[in-house]
């Protein structure tokens, strides 16, 4: 997939924060996402399969002191889902 | 409209029929069931109510820690919650043995008293336990400062009902030592237990909303209902309140199905 055919950085994050608030609440899904953005240095307008992966993994070590390994396991799953199955923008 | 999961209700129905008639109690002594079902009748459910939310909110938190595995930070947290947890039920079987007995009624001081104290440090090392986890998974526990500044304001201001409740238990003659010890001791503890408490609340307001956040309003509800418990049983073991005592039960009631509450919450989170 062309970089330019990804879904906006935006648009991934919204659905990553939207996987998470069944279980974090909007709040502070909202606040693990945006902060991990930050720390990975994720600013372009799109984000890449690698950066994805280490957000997802940051996520999931934030998520695994509440849910356990096997449930953020799962919702990592789901959300990695969740960006795949985006609309492609062009 | 979300439906309240059916093991929320098998906790929170007897909680609320429990609770209510306790207060029913207070307000319309006489009334109608308040008045049929004797004392001794009324401390002997409440008493097995509370042993059996104890008991399964002990056991579970401590089948929550084995399935958040090995190197889990929050692992800790829940093994002590849930020896704190046994720990109180350990305390509440043996106030059941008296209440079942022709007797009837439990002394103060009785042996109880060993495990419910016992309950209280494991109780905070649980809290504190919590409090590391979180703030090592990075979720926001405001600066040192903040939590220093919470933590004192919490303490101060516990410190300072602890006394006004105390005071007149402290000075009133006749009370045997061991039961004025306790009668200090329990408030006493309960405010060391406020603050990793309110620390915790501040820390988990963000998660409104969520799964996760279930399981924490009500633990912390169940602190909360565990203080307000102890400084009625104060008032009216001390100071010989007698119209407080129901509520005292309504309170414990409340408390252990709280934490029990939480507990099973947090065992829904591994599977829903």
């Amino acid at each position: 997939m062309e970089l330019d055919q990804q879904p906006s950085r935006e648009t991934v994050l919204d659905t990553l924060t939207r996987e998470l608030t069944p279980y974090l609440g909007q709040t502070m899904a909202q606040a693990a996402v945006e902060t991990h953005r930050q720390k990975l240095g994720i600013d372009g307008p799109h984000i890449t399969p690698g950066q994805l992966d280490a957000l997802l993994a940051k996520l999931g070590a934030g998520l695994v002191i509440f849910v356990g390994r096997e449930r953020t396991e799962v919702i990592v799953r789901q959300a990695r889902s969740a960006v795949n199955s985006l609309p492609v923008y062009s | 409209m979300t439906r309240r999961p059916w093991t929320d209700w098998t906790l929170l129905a007897p909680m609320t029929v429990v609770g209510l008639f306790f207060v029913g109690r207070v307000l319309w002594p006489q009334a109608g069931l308040f008045g049929a079902i004797g004392e001794v009748a009324s401390l002997r459910i409440a008493g097995v109510v509370k042993l059996a939310f104890l008991v399964t909110g002990g056991l579970i938190a401590i089948r929550n820690a084995a399935r958040l595995g090995r190197g889990n930070l929050a692992r800790p947290g829940w093994v002590l919650l849930g020896a704190g947890l046994l720990a109180s039920a350990a305390g509440q079987a043996v106030l059941c043995g008296y209440q079942l007995s022709p007797r009837g009624a439990a002394p103060f001081p009785s042996p109880a008293d060993v495990f419910f104290m016992l309950g209280y440090p494991l109780f905070i090392a649980a809290l504190v336990g919590f409090l590391k986890a979180y703030a090592a998974a990075g979720y926001p526990l405001g600066s040192l400062g903040q939590r220093l500044l919470l933590g004192g304001l919490v303490s101060s201001v516990g410190l300072a009902l602890a006394v006004v409740v105390l005071h007149p238990v402290v000075l009133k003659p006749g009370v045997p030592p061991l039961a004025r010890f306790l009668n200090i001791a329990y408030p006493v503890m309960d405010v060391v237990l406020l603050v990793p408490v309110v620390l915790l609340l501040r820390a988990t307001l963000p998660l409104r909303g969520g799964e996760v956040w279930k399981v924490w309003a009500a633990l912390l509800a169940g602190f909360g209902c565990m203080w307000a418990g102890d400084v009625l049983f104060a008032c009216f073991d001390a100071l010989n309140i007698q119209s407080v005592d129901p509520l005292t039960h309504a309170m414990y009631v409340l408390s252990y199905g709280s934490l029990a509450l939480g507990v099973v919450r947090q065992q829904r989170l591994f599977t829903s």
